[in-house]
């Protein structure tokens, strides 16, 4: 535990809404607990947007932990892609439901929705270090951004995402001056061929780690 | 996921029960704070406490998002942040809060109140802070004393903060000696301003002994007893009342005092629980009261006839769209509120317009169609809707304002009709 007065940075999931917001056509769906909707002010309050972030929270409560958070989840799921029609859905877990292990992933997928669901992993509690030698005071990493990145996966899917619509996001996760040393095979994907075939996306959490000069996957 | 309900409550004479407007149910998206928020105001109310809350770092980014400025001036709360280590039981949760308190305090000596919150993360853990607070309190005692309340939102929606902190503080109260005089208590937490002015009144009254709950400082917290009679200051106090009279208080039921009227009914309450003379008592409120409705009288002329809306914030809703409707003519399309306390909103509900929506809970989307639909004249809702809206051309009032602000009382009446006039008055100057 870690006594904290103030903090360089958001959780992950602030992190992940921000992409979102950058993106058109993007819906997120948040297993949250009730509060968590504070973030919302970031943009329409600090940025003054005019409308609210494509996100929508569950906001469980205690009557729900009583019951079905996982359906609830899903009921979430179902009205947000009823009512704003994205192209593609963005689901994860904020620092407390990722305590419930409820799997918005799973939960998403077994909807069987017509649009490829994006599942983040969003590891809220663990710290990033900077170098083994030069340990920091403050918890948090505050350096180097995380940067999420679509990470190709074999398996049923139903759409594409289109990379046009995020530019900032690379085809495959391939980044960085150290990308060849130590990468797994698997990792150093092809870049995405213009096939039509639909592919589904996972996101997991990148971290820069400086003594190794190249990313590697957070926790 | 909506359902409506017939409402039957008591009516304030204890007659027959009054059937009032059915109240729209909601369970979907809640676009509300949580607990943590209350101890924004709550650490400037008791100037001795700290607000240590066990979570994560959405926590500390809430607490810092919502009280930024204030953060840099080493301020009364913090965050212990839980960390793998703890959840993956390679540290021993309970030792790292203590060594935390222990840094905290040793830091720190002025402290002599600490909260330890709990928060969402803390509860799905399943984290004992009875216990921690209980061994905390008794390792420094003499110096400080732990307490705990939850402020997580599973547990607590914005304003039920404050009254969770209080409610946590009711069974420590000194016990008032068997044949003490009775002694009036107002409960909540109000601007000192507003305090003093209430505290004058009653002085003003007769009534002896008046005692603020929470006090300023935590040595002064007031006693409690079968002799105490305690005003409600605040709609959101459930389970405080609650705590109160199972240490044998007694409950003065009147209505909130917003306005000229709620703040005169709340006051003739005292009045007639310490049987006040009736003349007296109008006498000595009737500057206070001339003062209100003149400053009251300046709003009147943008607010009459307008239409407002108010989504759930803070629990406040009910007592202002009374005061706005019946002080200044306003039409209240729908109120909606977190929480809808029916004992504590009765007086509030009977003096509602018959054709005003009630709604309790929330689905936010569905509640926004519904704001489109009736376009209001102005809307009541949170930060994060704000902008939005006013995007899509309605006028907005920051909801957020109404806690944050002096609002109670005589002499903040005129105020209180201002922060509904300004959007208004804003919107008729500006041209886009």
């Amino acid at each position: 535990m870690q006594l904290t007065v103030w903090t360089y940075e958001g959780p992950p999931h602030v992190g992940a809404m921000r992409i979102a917001t950058a993106m058109e056509g993007v819906h997120y769906v948040l297993h949250a607990p009730q509060g968590d909707t504070y973030a919302d002010l970031l943009f329409t309050m600090i940025e003054r947007r005019d409308k609210r972030p494509p996100v929508t929270f569950t906001t469980f409560q205690a009557r729900d932990l009583g019951s079905d958070t996982a359906a609830l989840f899903q009921t979430a799921v179902r009205e947000a892609v009823d009512r704003f029609s994205p192209q593609a859905l963005l689901v994860g877990a904020s620092c407390t439901a990722e305590l419930i292990q409820d799997d918005p992933a799973g939960l998403a997928a077994a909807l069987r929705l017509p649009i490829p669901v994006i599942a983040l992993e969003l590891p809220s509690y663990q710290r990033k270090r900077v170098g083994a030698r030069r340990r920091r005071s403050t918890s948090w990493c505050v350096r180097w951004p995380r940067c999420l990145l679509p990470r190709r996966r074999p398996g049923p899917r139903s759409g594409t995402m289109e990379t046009k619509h995020c530019p900032r996001l690379p085809p495959t996760s391939r980044l960085g001056p150290g990308l060849r040393r130590g990468r797994k095979k698997e990792e150093r994907a092809p870049a995405p061929t213009s096939s039509a075939r639909p592919r589904s996306v996972s996101v997991t959490a990148m971290t820069w780690s400086r003594s190794r000069a190249c990313w590697k996957r957070s926790g | 996921m909506s359902g409506i309900a017939p409402l039957a409550v008591p009516g304030r004479t204890d007659a027959a029960p009054v059937t009032l407007p059915a109240i729209l149910r909601e369970r979907g998206q809640r676009e509300v704070f949580c607990g943590l928020t209350g101890i924004i105001w709550l650490h400037r109310k008791i100037q001795d406490a700290f607000f240590l809350v066990v979570g994560s770092r959405t926590c500390a980014h809430l607490l810092q998002s919502a009280a930024g400025v204030m953060v840099f001036a080493e301020p009364r709360f913090a965050t212990a942040i839980i960390e793998e280590r703890d959840l993956a039981g390679m540290a021993d949760c309970n030792d790292e809060l203590d060594r935390v308190v222990d840094r905290l305090l040793l830091r720190r000596p002025d402290i002599k109140l600490l909260f330890l919150v709990g928060s969402c993360p803390s509860e799905v853990i399943k984290l004992d802070l009875a216990r921690a607070a209980h061994r905390l309190s008794v390792e420094h005692a003499g110096s400080t004393r732990v307490l705990h309340y939850s402020g997580s939102g599973i547990e607590t929606t914005f304003t039920e903060g404050e009254d969770a902190c209080l409610a946590a503080l009711v069974p420590d109260l000194v016990a008032s000696t068997p044949d003490a005089a009775p002694e009036l208590m107002i409960v909540g937490a109000l601007p000192d301003v507003v305090e003093d002015q209430f505290l004058r009144l009653f002085a003003q009254m007769g009534i002896a002994t008046v005692h603020s709950f929470p006090a300023r400082r935590a040595g002064a917290m007031p006693p409690i007893g079968p002799n105490t009679r305690f005003l409600l200051a605040q709609p959101f106090l459930g389970d405080t009342a609650r705590a109160l009279a199972d240490r044998g208080a007694v409950r003065l039921e009147a209505l909130f005092p917003f306005g000229a009227e709620g703040t005169s009914d709340w006051l003739h309450a005292a009045a007639r629980a310490f049987g006040i003379d009736e003349m007296h008592f109008r006498s000595v409120i009737a500057p206070g009261r001339e003062r209100a409705k003149r400053a009251i009288a300046h709003a009147r002329d943008r607010l009459e006839g307008k239409s407002i809306f108010f989504l759930p914030d803070s629990q406040l809703e009910l007592p202002l769209a009374r005061f706005l409707a019946q002080e200044l003519g306003m039409i209240p399309i729908e109120v909606g509120t977190p929480y809808l306390h029916r004992a504590h909103m009765a007086p509030e509900l009977a003096l509602l317009p018959a054709e005003t929506v009630i709604s309790e809970g929330q689905d936010v989307d569905r509640q926004l169609d519904r704001v489109r639909l009736a376009r209001p004249d102005l809307t009541v809702c949170g930060l994060g809707l704000a902008n939005p809206l006013e995007a899509e051309g309605l006028t907005t009032k920051w909801a957020i304002e109404l806690v944050f602000s002096p609002v109670h009382g005589f002499d903040q009446a005129g105020d209180l009709a201002d922060l509904f006039a300004r959007p208004l008055r804003r919107r008729d100057v500006l041209r886009v």
